[in-house]
């Protein structure tokens, strides 16, 4: 434990410290607010994304492989 | 607090100033002792102004502390609700404006795909043919059998062999099944050759896996010479169909 104004600790010191911790604290705060609303708001743009039944396919049909099998005759 | 505190110095009083004080020419105080008294008295003023002032800094860096401290507990419990509120919803309108072009997009696809399916209707008998929705034994045998009739050659035994319930298990994505035929025959060489021509071009689907050819040696009962015109002629396909 530390006493103010005494011996360990002279006030302006501690003064110093608490100003640098309670603005750490808020700058830390403010920080993690930030991320978890970004982190939240890039987690539901993703979820469309990385949706499986939204990709994209090809709607052309492959019209030679169709040809080729005019060609052959049925036995 | 108050009565523990201590009581405020008083400013040192000169004695040629205060009323009470005798007339320096009744009684002359010694020269050099005056300025040593204010001296003092001026130094413990100025350790006084001096801790004063520390004080006051000290109270308003407590109080830029507090401030700080009472900011962060109303940013996690007002702002920060408030602000994840306002970017889930943000969020949630980028995402539904992102889902809706997709759909857009997906949906003009499906129209053209719907459109290129219109325009090949006229071959799906072909194509069923080709590559059936069935496994359609008999029609993959009949068309084995057909191939080997125009080729002249007479097919004695067709073999059957399907995949065993397990391997189908182990290979769920794809959804092309298969099955193997195989048969063996002692025919002419030519003919052989004929009839694996048909097989590749026939319409249905079917793969020829292997084939092997080998001269057979037959004694004939008359001159007892070999006739090594009849080849043994083994193949191997497999018949693709497709899984609904």
């Amino acid at each position: 434990m530390f006493i103010i104004g005494k011996n360990n600790m002279s006030k302006n010191k501690f003064s110093k410290y608490f100003i640098f911790v309670t603005i750490l604290t808020f700058f830390v705060i403010f920080v993690l607010i930030i991320q978890e609303a970004y982190t939240k708001q890039v987690d539901q743009i993703n979820q469309v994304k990385q949706d499986q039944s939204l990709k994209d396919f090809d709607p052309n049909l492959d019209m030679d492989a169709i040809k080729d099998i005019i060609k052959r005759e049925n036995i | 607090m108050l009565a523990k505190s201590k009581p405020p110095v008083k400013p040192p009083v000169s004695p040629a100033t205060s009323p009470k004080a005798p007339s320096p020419a009744k009684q002359p105080v010694p020269a050099k002792k005056e300025p040593t008294k204010s001296a003092e008295d001026r130094e413990s003023f100025l350790s006084f102004m001096k801790k004063k002032q520390e004080d006051r800094r000290f109270i308003k860096s407590l109080e830029v502390g507090f401030t700080f401290i009472l900011i962060s507990l109303l940013s996690i419990f007002a702002i920060r609700p408030a602000i994840i509120t306002i970017t889930n919803l943000t969020g949630e309108i980028k995402a539904k404006k992102l889902l809706n072009q997709k759909l857009d997009s997906k949906l003009r696809k499906i129209i053209e795909a719907q459109n290129n399916f219109a325009q090949i209707q006229d071959y799906y008998e072909i194509i069923e043919k080709t590559f059936p929705s069935s496994p359609q034994y008999s029609h993959a045998t009949n068309q084995i059998q057909s191939a080997s009739q125009v080729s002249n050659l007479s097919l004695d035994k067709i073999t059957f062999n399907f995949p065993k319930e397990d391997t189908k298990q182990n290979t769920p994505t794809t959804d092309i099944q298969q099955y193997s035929i195989n048969s063996s025959i002692q025919t002419d060489f030519y003919p052989a050759v004929d009839f694996l021509n048909k097989i590749t071009q026939n319409r249905r689907l079917i793969d020829i896996t292997s084939v092997s050819m080998n001269i057979a040696k037959r004694r004939s009962s008359s001159s007892e010479k070999e006739t090594p015109s009849q080849i043994n002629f083994n193949f191997n396909t497999n018949v693709y169909y497709w899984k609904k």
